[in-house]
């Protein structure tokens, strides 16, 4: 298992070293001078040349991607906002928190209600209230988030005036941002329950549970379920990534000065040090949050645990 | 099953309902719906009818201008994030500005046209290229820090070296001649109005102690009447009044008092939370509420209890120019003055509904532009002239080819280009729309063979600062200006126009009617202010026209 997590993370480097390769290219040759916008409308010729110069933008494209890679693989430098006159890292280091407070916690309510859901749906198939949560589910993956996000901002804030509408504070500011984030989760982890339970629904071994008198929750949570995670686990491991790769749209709705505003406004800004190292970022939490999976899988499946010790002993 | 298929049939039959009822009309539908849209649109304009006029304090109730007491608190909404709050990074980013006077303070204002001391107590020309300003003795920043001759030269020295010191051009230096002087040297003599605006008005004096031993970008310290208490970038910049100011109260400048104890600053992404933010009383002052929502918050409006609407013309300006590189069809005279004398500031200007049309070639808010300009029969920006346009466009050697019209994509300036590509059209000139990301068409405008006809949103200090940006071939390097003109009789009306024995109404004039004759220049609108701002305001201040001074404002205290 050490030695598949370890050639694992290997190929996370070769992935984060490819990724940071396409992202330098896709920014240096993106239309759009970068020292024009930061230097304003208002600046002459000379003084954006010398912002470009201080920049670094005047060096050719391999002068300029040997520096970063370099800053960023050598001395683990992710380089300083243009526009923000900070570290990248420092700024990331603060911001993360909070997408992490509205992506884990929307995914916890993923989890729950999307298991549970799922779980009653299942084991009520057919009846009315299987298609009611079924119906509730599709409701919740076709309505978008951002409208989602409106439509509570217009409920609970305009007309009850129960939660603030944006910004940060205490608990009050984070359970509409969270909510939305959970909804489109619910719905995709609630259909993909109730499909792999109905995929073990009538194994055999779930027969002879059945006969053998256990009771039904045991039944469910005891010998069904552990069989019909694996697909749970792979879907959960998308949505994780997904927890801070895709928060730009919840945190700009809902002014959440978090990762992903943070990669947008850098984006519209033109502020490359910024955009790369977020991009980065998404892509080590991605690469982390598979192999997480991949680990799960061992751990809840014993074939696939057996699978990496047969390897070892066959390498032995 | 049957049922199944009557409740397909059931929800094909809704779906195609609510198609037809969202596409399609009749007639007669549509007849009722226009005149349901006037009366809304005349309802609209009724409620915004006197929201050009500046509010005026209640001289019956109690206002913080009329008292030692402070109004307690003020929330304003801005769009965009400050980013950081460090003093060498404030040009180039208008929310900084909204900001940054608030706790920074320059040497000198610059207001009317005029240097209008603050830290400074005056200046003096020694000679043509060295000019001594005296500074106050007795000023200290906020952490109590004496500001010195020294701090003024370390100031402007670390812009210079940031690399953010634009418009430096008349600087070359700075030294200390004695602990309250200095000395500024400039590369050549100053004659020219507004030209010492940046390094004057627009540096940031700050204690070099404080700044080598404090973090700037988040927790600044410095001379003005308000101090930072709390910053989160990207989510709220939190302001108090600083009530150890080192200005004596009797000499303290109108644009520098604290009248509210602490500001909030709240940065709100989406215009429409900016609607609901001010509707549930979370802010009590916003510029970024869509035009279509102003009569909500107008008299009769559905939130216009406890608020207001003050729209103001702003000192921007937007401009069409046409692109005059050799060998562009718009090089030619006879097509550029069809195609101004084919648009219609005031029907371009109703449909942005946040613009104010151009009459002539300026903005009518700066002191020296002259309203005689309007009435020059040969001002093309007057009036639609469709026959005039026609008669042109026949003297042209135009064939009916696509020109190609680019803009920053801004919701505003995309429905100007709308109008603009229909009302050329009825002229018989077409035009294709390229309504490009703002930092993509700030590039794409220095290349000539990237436009045809360009609009820019301008801006300065004065009539002739803004004129400056399009019109001066040195601002690009290229020897040519922005609209690919290389004339030197154009630039040299125009530098006598900038210098400061020019500057007169009879120079301007000469120069507009320049413009004029050769249809270079095409002024389109303003840009409006939309401010909705609590009742809580007796008046409101604004530093340049467009940036709130919250702390000026007047407050009532009943």
């Amino acid at each position: 298992m050490g030695r598949y997590i370890l050639k694992r993370l290997l190929w996370m480097m070769v992935i984060v070293f490819g990724t940071a390769l396409v992202i330098f290219t896709i920014l240096y040759f993106t239309p759009g001078d970068p020292a024009v916008v930061i230097a304003g409308g208002n600046a002459k010729a000379e003084d954006v040349a010398n912002l470009r110069h201080l920049l670094g933008l005047d060096k050719s494209y391999f002068g300029q991607l040997r520096e970063f890679m370099y800053n960023t693989f050598i001395k683990f430098d992710l380089g300083t906002s243009w526009v923000y006159d900070k570290p990248v890292l420092h700024e990331l280091v603060i911001r993360l928190p909070r997408t992490l407070i509205i992506g884990l916690s929307a995914m916890a309510l993923n989890l729950t209600l999307g298991l549970l859901m799922g779980i009653f749906a299942a084991t009520h198939e057919g009846k009315w209230y299987d298609s009611l949560t079924m119906g509730i589910a599709m409701i919740f993956i076709s309505c978008p988030d951002f409208w989602v996000a409106l439509i509570m901002i217009l409920l609970f804030s305009s007309q009850l005036g129960w939660l603030p509408s944006y910004g940060i504070g205490g608990p009050q500011y984070y359970i509409m941002p969270i909510i939305c984030s959970a909804l489109g989760g619910i719905a995709v982890n609630a259909r993909q329950t109730r499909a792999s339970i109905l995929g073990v629904f009538r194994e055999d071994y779930i027969t002879t549970a059945r006969a053998k008198g256990q009771k039904e929750g045991r039944v469910i949570y005891g010998h069904m379920l552990p069989n019909a995670l694996m697909p749970i686990i792979t879907s959960i491991g998308n949505g994780f990534a997904r927890v801070v790769a895709g928060s730009a749209v919840i945190e700009s709705v809902f002014s959440i000065p978090g990762v992903g505003l943070y990669l947008l406004t850098a984006i519209n800004s033109r502020d490359y040090p910024v955009v790369r190292a977020c991009v980065l970022f998404f892509a080590v939490f991605t690469a982390l949050s598979m192999l997480l999976v991949d680990l799960v899988y061992a751990f809840v499946d014993p074939r696939i645990k057996a699978q990496y010790s047969n390897a070892r002993r066959r390498m032995k | 099953m049957k049922g199944k298929k009557i409740a397909a049939l059931l929800l094909c039959a809704t779906m195609t309902a609510s198609l037809v009822t969202g596409c399609g009309s009749s007639a007669g539908d549509q007849a009722v719906k226009t005149e349901a849209q006037d009366a809304a649109a005349e309802s609209e304009s009724a409620a915004l009818a006197d929201a050009d006029v500046a509010p005026t304090a209640d001289t019956s109730r109690k206002t913080t201008a009329e008292s030692d007491e402070r109004y307690d608190k003020i929330s304003i909404g801005m769009i965009s994030d400050p980013k950081d709050l460090a003093p060498t990074s404030m040009n180039g980013d208008n929310s900084k500005l909204f900001i940054y006077y608030n706790f920074y303070e320059p040497l000198f204002d610059f207001r009317n046209n005029e240097y209008i001391p603050i830290l400074a107590k005056g200046y003096t020309e020694v000679d043509d290229l060295h000019w001594d300003v005296e500074i106050y003795d007795y000023i200290y920043d906020t952490a109590g820090n004496h500001i010195t001759a020294d701090d003024v030269v370390f100031s402007l020295n670390l812009l210079v070296d940031s690399g953010n010191a634009f418009k430096f051009d008349s600087f070359k230096s700075v030294e200390k001649v004695d602990d309250y002087t200095v000395r500024f040297t400039w590369t050549a003599p100053i004659d020219s109005l507004g030209a010492l605006e940046w390094p004057w008005c627009r540096t940031c004096i700050v204690s070099q102690k404080a700044y080598e031993e404090g973090n700037f970008t988040d927790a600044p310290v410095a001379t003005g009447p308000y101090k930072v208490s709390e910053f989160v970038s990207g989510s709220r910049c939190v302001l108090e009044a600083n009530d150890d100011y080192w200005q004596k109260d009797e000499l303290r400048d109108p644009e520098h008092l604290a009248n509210v104890q602490t500001i909030e600053y709240n940065i709100i992404a989406e215009t429409s939370q900016h609607v609901i933010a001010l509707s549930t009383g979370q802010i009590q002052y916003s510029e970024y509420i869509p035009a279509e929502n102003l009569a909500d918050f107008a008299e009769g409006g559905q939130y216009a209890e406890g608020n207001d609407v003050y729209v103001t013309q702003g000192s921007g300006l937007y401009m069409l120019m046409c692109n005059n590189y050799e060998g562009k069809l718009t090089a030619d005279v006879n097509l550029r003055k069809a195609i101004y004398y084919a648009l219609d500031n005031e029907a371009i200007s109703a449909a942005t509904g946040n613009t104010v049309a151009a009459k002539a070639l300026g903005t009518s808010f700066f002191s020296d532009y002259y309203s005689s300009w309007e009435e020059n029969p040969d001002n093309y920006m007057a009036s639609c002239d469709l026959e005039k346009a026609k008669e042109y466009l026949s003297k042209s050697g135009y064939n009916g080819e696509t020109l190609t019209l680019l803009a920053p994509s801004d919701e505003t300036i995309k429905t100007m280009m709308t109008m603009i590509q229909a009302l050329l059209l009825q002229a018989g000139i077409n035009v294709e729309i390229v309504a490009e990301e703002a930092a993509l068409a700030q590039t794409d405008m220095l290349d000539y063979t990237k436009w045809d006809i360009l609009i820019s949103q301008i801006g300065g200090g004065s009539q002739v600062g803004e004129w400056n940006r399009p019109m001066n071939n040195t601002e690009f390097g290229t020897g040519y200006n922005m609209s690919f003109i290389a004339d030197d009789t154009l630039q040299e009306k125009l530098l006598n126009v900038k210098s400061l024995a020019g500057h007169t109404e009879e120079n301007e004039t000469d120069f507009v009617n320049y413009i004029l004759e050769n249809g270079y220049y095409y002024a389109l609108c303003s840009p409006a202010t939309n401010s909705v701002y609590s009742e809580d305001f007796a008046t409101l201040v604004y530093r340049e026209s467009e940036f709130l001074r919250a702390g000026s404002c007047d407050y009532y205290l009943d």
